[in-house]
């Protein structure tokens, strides 16, 4: 039962949100966000202290593993980063209120709701419990994409999002029914078992139709396309959270996929794997850098980040667990430390082009810095943690043989590079457009920043990260042979 | 005309065969029509048809069993789900838009 | 590791924490309280660091004297990444006669750089800004020279990359220094692409013949048991090599060494300004002149040769790669060297003199092999060297700008007297650069003919020969022009000499271009064995100070004063008018041949061709991305029916691939 813990924690919160906001009065309703965050730290620390790593519930249809505690922790770091993030926008402390948004209460147990769904489906052993948790953890996402009623951008994005996510679904949910039928059974290790043999025509079929499902959430070209128009539609807490915890949600999902479900097969998917990174490491740095508004340009930055965890999968899974999990950390942690800064430069100017950042290193030098640190740790400059997460994925690859694709993936690092460049030199070489006035941040702003930007910086450094995560995952490879 | 009907009863092949059917016509609408309402059907003739494809392949497979059923339920839960939220966003859009044409929906591109 | 026994050995690791240190309290407290305060601690502490580093040389060779072997000792590491069971990146310090080197030529110049920066960038908005990006810069540089394995390198490779886009860009007002910035920092990345793939299959294969490996060698590892496979050791190690070397690349018809090798090169070649991947250096001069001194001629450029010795066994061991930097470099030595006459920015010259010293010192790297290794020693020595008196030309050049406030030689002229101890030591580093005894660079540069020559490559010794004539020709043209005669420009009419805390460092630096080049360097630096150069070689040293005399002679002729003066000289001798005459004929034909036809047939098309093809050709790729970035970007319509049908795409695009993959 102790399993389960935290995702209880995390429902009670949502709920107990839902209803304290039926009580309460618009003033009083700032006190939403900080038990939004309690109940996630709450959570997070009975994960990470109480949770045992193994063991499962409803007859095997739940069940912990080391790389689902991880998943977990990360979903809800996440998650609990993203409510902070949150609170300026949402209580209107910002200097540039944005219209149309608000319902405090409905906006953080919206994202509470989604976060159980995430981590309900790394956990999820049976097909019907792993739909069900990619739409309770996708669904949310629609609702939170089209957060702004009256601005007809956010709304578009929203319902763009809603069609393709539902398109998602059922090319996802008609290719399980096919591996339904060829195995008889909705238990995943049951049907890796028994699909074991030659290939037929029906499960190639269902192959494609899942992929192409686990691409749509992990943004893979050519099923990315939403990706750009929602993060720029959406509003930007949203988009962070998208950026981030959908991205981890589609890796735990692929995970699920390409190790549980398939898993006897992906070492001979290789090349098409390899073939799909580099086409989306490819396509979304060249887009990236002719983009001009900083939330559309970040979505091209995490699709070609989308391209660069897919290495990971070309390895032996003993050291592509770990490297990918490693770079969902860094890559979780840089991205927010990135979004945080925009998000705050939104709140305070909003302004969301990238040569609207002129001069901030005048006006804001801190924050400059750190959104400064965040890209360049995208673009995985050492020490960051950024080069540390993407030497081991590109030593994966050239393990697995793959030299032509790490020297795709080292020429696009370049390229990225150069766009991250563009907005650094916008924040520190370009002269501020109007008389630099430095724009205030507030203190839990002001907090978050610090703590993702000491975590971008030590990550990379401090080992300890790496070799726990190496060490979990290494039992949970030997639980997945049992299976 | 029962022993008629029995001998014409369609098979495995047969009900698959309209799954597939069902859901390319979802495919299709999704694809083609420029009405957002239209379109959100379109999504749940094609999850409607996964469904069926479930209880199709349940009575075929493991008739003992009711796994496919349970999914079946669950998928078209969702596929409501899916729905009302899609339509939630549509309205919203007619508000401000005054259209529900999805090919006017390109505020965002390039 | 025994023979770590001192207490410096011990805490040698003090060397690259102290600038750590003082980047970080220097950044983060002293700076935004005290400008003045800033510059001090950071000084300071860079001096502290240098004092550590002479301590360190001073145990080494007393437990290792010069003349006897030298073993490469790791006296401090600690574990940073486990990577897998078995490889692991250590951080570490790794000492030996070339990293002691290094350590001592940075420490030397950062603190001399650092106490001259204290009156140089004085007034500067930037100045606490300034001192934190410096410290940056010399923690990573000695973290760099310091490292035991390929990976601490290639971190500290990149972090000196950054503190020196930064320091380039430290004027970011001005566009030049922006894009300069940007330029150096993409081409150095660029190269080092070839650099990372390069560790990556160095560290792969390293780690796929590791186990066999250590089995093999076991015992005769020469106490190198529990080394990674990414370190230096490893990597350097015979039995290694013979291995690696036997793996070929099917596509390209080499073994997998030279290629790991060459992709190396790559690296050091970005960051050593090798040509084709030299173009960011001389823009990289709108950077603080104290900045040029110490990143762009005495130290971060001299990374790449490092990088070529550290890696010297492996290098050696392909042939192939040796041949590709020693022609890479005897041709940069001459390209810049020729480029080097025509310029009139007084930092320009510098620069090209300075990518041409390079290139020496990579010609001197690629001639030598594991039987005759002269060229090892002779490259250190001329790193050596070279940092001092290239250092001493920036510094005294800054000075000189600093007083004048223009780049231009033209609009310089007549310092001599108002400058004097600016102009003495640029005169002796002038000297020393050119190779006249018994300044240094004549001794590093004797070394390095000989061993070409010695080497049997009689056609690198032909450039290396024709460079050093060069060489002397271009540094004193604007020797001559910038010191003599009379004040052309406004500025240097008004010129005086530079404070005492920027000439002090300058004549410390003076004398030390003047007396290192007596250090026997072949008793400190030297491959194994093999007896290095010893002395020098007459044969070769007449001929080589005549050629340096007659470049200097030749820029005497063509630079000492103007018409007027030979005029007034010409009616003051009387009798001796016609000969003056006659050799103002001379002159005049002089002038012909080198302005109207070297300058304009040769030296010209080849600076022509530097700026617009090669630097067009970064400029036609950063375009070609750009404008495909623009093609993609309209497959993103905004219809998201568009949208699904990519999607259905990408599922039919999977069948397929499956399809045809497997059934």
């Amino acid at each position: 039962m102790s399993i389960i813990i935290p995702e209880l924690i995390v429902i009670g919160t949502a709920f107990a949100i839902v209803l304290a906001d039926l009580f309460m009065s618009e003033r009083t309703r700032v006190v939403i966000a900080p038990l939004a965050a309690l109940g996630l730290l709450a959570a997070i620390a009975v994960n990470a202290i109480h949770t045992p790593v193994t063991g499962e519930l409803l007859g095997g249809r739940f069940a912990m593993d080391p790389v689902a505690w991880w998943f977990k922790i990360l979903f809800m770091t996440a998650a609990l980063f993203t409510v902070l993030l949150s609170i300026d926008t949402l209580d209107g402390r910002a200097g540039v209120r944005a219209r149309g948004i608000g319902f405090r209460g409905e906006y953080y147990s919206t994202i509470l709701f989604s976060v159980v769904g995430m981590m309900f489906l790394v956990s999820a052993r049976d097909l019907a419990t792993l739909f069900v948790s990619l739409e309770l953890a996708t669904l949310p996402l629609f609702v939170l994409a089209a957060w702004r009623r009256d601005d007809p951008r956010s709304s578009e994005a929203g319902l763009k999002y809603v069609i393709l996510g539902a398109l998602a679904a059922a090319f996802i949910v008609y290719g399980f029914g096919i591996l339904y039928g060829l195995a008889g059974s909705t238990n995943l290790d049951v049907i890796a078992q028994r699909l074991a043999g030659p290939y037929t025509p029906a499960f190639l079929l269902a192959v494609a139709l899942v992929l192409a499902g686990t691409g749509f959430k992990l943004t893979i070209v050519p099923f990315h396309m939403w990706a750009a128009d929602v993060y720029q539609g959406a509003p930007t807490p949203v988009t962070a959270y998208l950026s981030v915890a959908s991205k981890a949600a589609g890796l735990a999902f692929a995970f699920q996929v390409l190790y549980r479900l398939f898993g006897g097969w992906v070492p001979h998917w290789g090349l098409l794997i390899a073939v799909f990174a580099a086409l989306t490491m490819t396509l979304g740095n060249v887009v990236a850098i002719v983009q001009h508004n900083i939330k559309r340009f970040m979505a091209f930055s995490a699709i070609s980040q989308a391209g660069y965890f897919l290495l990971g999968f070309l390895g032996a899974a003993d050291a592509g667990v770990p490297a990918m999990l490693f770079y969902l950390l860094v890559y979780i942690v840089s991205n927010l430390a990135a979004f945080a800064c925009i998000i705050w430069f939104a709140n305070e100017t909003g302004k969301e082009h990238i040569e609207d950042y002129r001069g901030l290193s005048l006006t804001n030098p801190l924050m400059a810095l750190a959104l400064m640190v965040a890209l360049f740790s995208l673009a995985g400059i050492p020490p960051l943690s950024g080069f540390v997460g993407k030497f081991f994925l590109f030593s994966i690859a050239s393990q697995a043989g793959y030299h032509w694709l790490v020297a795709v993936a080292a020429v696009n690092s370049t390229i990225s590079l150069y766009y991250y460049l563009r907005v650094v030199r916008q924040m520190y070489i370009e002269p501020p457009a109007d008389p630099a006035a430095p724009l205030r941040a507030s203190m839990s702003l002001s907090a978050t920043v610090a703590i993702l930007s000491v975590g971008v910086v030590t990550l990379g450094i401090f080992p300890m990260v790496y070799d726990h995560i190496h060490a979990t995952t290494i039992a949970w490879l030997a639980s997945l042979a049992q299976g | 005309m029962t022993e008629l009907l029995a001998r014409f009863a369609p098979g495995l092949q047969e009900w698959l065969v309209l799954c597939a059917v069902l859901y390319a016509i979802g495919l299709y609408g999704l694809l083609t029509r420029r009405n957002a309402i239209a379109l959100l059907m379109a999504a749940e003739i094609m999850l409607n048809a996964a469904a069926l494809n479930f209880v199709v392949l349940n009575r075929f497979t493991s008739p003992q069993l009711v796994d496919g059923h349970v999914m079946a339920l669950f998928v078209v839960v969702l596929a409501a789900a899916e729905i009302v939220v899609g339509m939630a966003i549509v309205v919203a859009l007619y508000r401000i838009r005054n259209t529900v044409d999805i090919s006017h929906m390109n505020y965002m591109k390039g | 590791m025994d023979g770590a026994s001192g207490w410096m050995m011990q805490h040698a690791w003090l060397i690259p924490a102290l600038p750590l240190a003082s980047f970080a309290i220097v950044g983060l407290l002293v700076s935004p309280v005290s400008k003045r305060a800033a510059g001090i601690v950071a000084t300071l502490a860079i001096m502290a660091s240098a004092a550590c580093a002479y301590l360190l040389a001073w145990e080494y060779f007393t437990l290792y004297p010069p003349g006897g072997k030298h073993p490469i000792l790791v006296p401090w590491s600690y574990e940073w990444l486990r990577y897998q069971p078995g490889l692991s990146v250590n951080v570490g310090v790794l000492v030996d006669p070339i990293s002691v080197l290094l350590l001592i030529v940075v420490t030397t110049v950062s603190s001399l750089v650092h106490i001259y920066s204290n009156a140089y960038m004085h007034g500067d908005h930037g100045f606490g800004r300034y001192f934190t990006f410096l410290n940056l810069f010399t923690f990573s540089m000695l973290g760099l020279v310091v490292a035991p394995d390929i990976i601490q390198m290639y971190v500290c490779w990149e972090l000196v990359g950054v503190s020196s886009f930064l320091l380039i860009g430290f004027y970011y007002m001005k566009p030049s220094a922006v894009s300069a910035a940007k330029k150096a920092f993409i081409v150095t990345r660029f190269a080092d692409l070839g650099f990372l793939v390069g560790v990556i299959l160095l560290s792969y294969f390293g780690f796929r013949l590791f186990p066999e490996w250590s089995a093999e060698v076991g015992a005769a590892t020469n106490g190198l048991a529990g080394t990674q496979p990414v370190d230096f050791a490893y990597l350097n190690h015979p039995a290694f090599l013979a291995r690696f070397s036997e793996l070929h690349v099917a596509f390209l018809g080499t073994s997998m060494l030279t290629l790991a090798m060459i992709l190396v090169y790559m690296g050091a070649a970005g960051k050593s300004a090798m040509f084709p991947l030299h173009i960011w250096l001389p823009d990289a001069m709108e950077g603080p002149t104290p900045v040029s001194a110490l990143i762009h001629a005495a130290t971060m450029v001299v990374a790449g040769v490092y990088l070529v010795a550290r890696l010297f066994p492996a290098f050696a061991y392909s042939e192939t790669a040796a041949l590709v930097v020693m022609v890479v470099g005897a041709f940069t030595s001459l390209f810049a060297a020729i480029i080097g006459t025509t310029q009139d920015d007084i930092k320009r010259v510098l620069a090209f003199s300075t990518l041409s010293q390079l290139g020496y010192m990579m010609l001197a790297l690629g001639v030598c092999t594991t039987e005759y290794a002269a060229g090892y020693t002779a490259s250190m020595f001329h790193l050596f060297t070279h940092a001092f008196f290239k250092a001493l030309l920036f510094l005294g050049a800054g000075a000189v700008i600093h007083a004048v406030h223009t780049n231009s030689i033209w609009e310089m002229g007549g310092l001599a007297k108002k400058m004097p101890i600016t102009h003495i030591t640029f005169l002796i580093a002038t000297l020393a650069i050119s190779g006249i005894w018994p300044f240094a660079g004549f001794f590093s540069k004797d070394e390095i003919l000989v061993s070409a020559l010695a080497g049997g490559h009689p056609l690198v010794f032909g450039v290396a020969f024709v460079v050093a004539g060069l060489t002397a020709f271009y540094m004193f043209r604007i020797y001559f022009v910038t010191f003599w005669g009379h004040g052309r420009g406004e500025g240097a009419a008004h010129a005086h000499e530079a404070p005492a805390v920027m000439w002090l460092p300058m004549a410390l630096l003076a004398v030390l271009s003047s007396v290192t080049g007596f250090i026997p360097m072949g008793e400190f630096v030297s491959l194994g064995e093999h007896e290095a150069h010893h002395g020098i070689n007459l044969a070769i040293a007449i001929p080589a100070t005549a050629v340096a005399l007659l470049g200097m002679g030749t820029a005497a002729f063509l630079y000492i004063g103007d018409g007027r003066r030979a005029k007034s000289a010409a009616l003051a001798m009387g009798g001796a008018y016609h000969v003056i005459k006659q050799k103002f004929y001379i002159d005049e034909l002089y002038l012909f041949i080198t302005h109207r036809i070297i300058f304009h047939y040769i030296a010209r098309p080849i600076a022509w061709f530097d700026r617009h093809m090669v630097d067009g050709g970064v400029n036609a790729s950063g375009w070609v991305t750009r404008t495909s970035g623009r093609v993609l970007s309209f497959m993103q319509t905004g219809q998201v029916q568009t949208y699904g049908i990519w999607f259905t795409g990408g599922v039919a695009f999977v069948i397929l691939i499956l399809w045809c993959a497997l059934l």
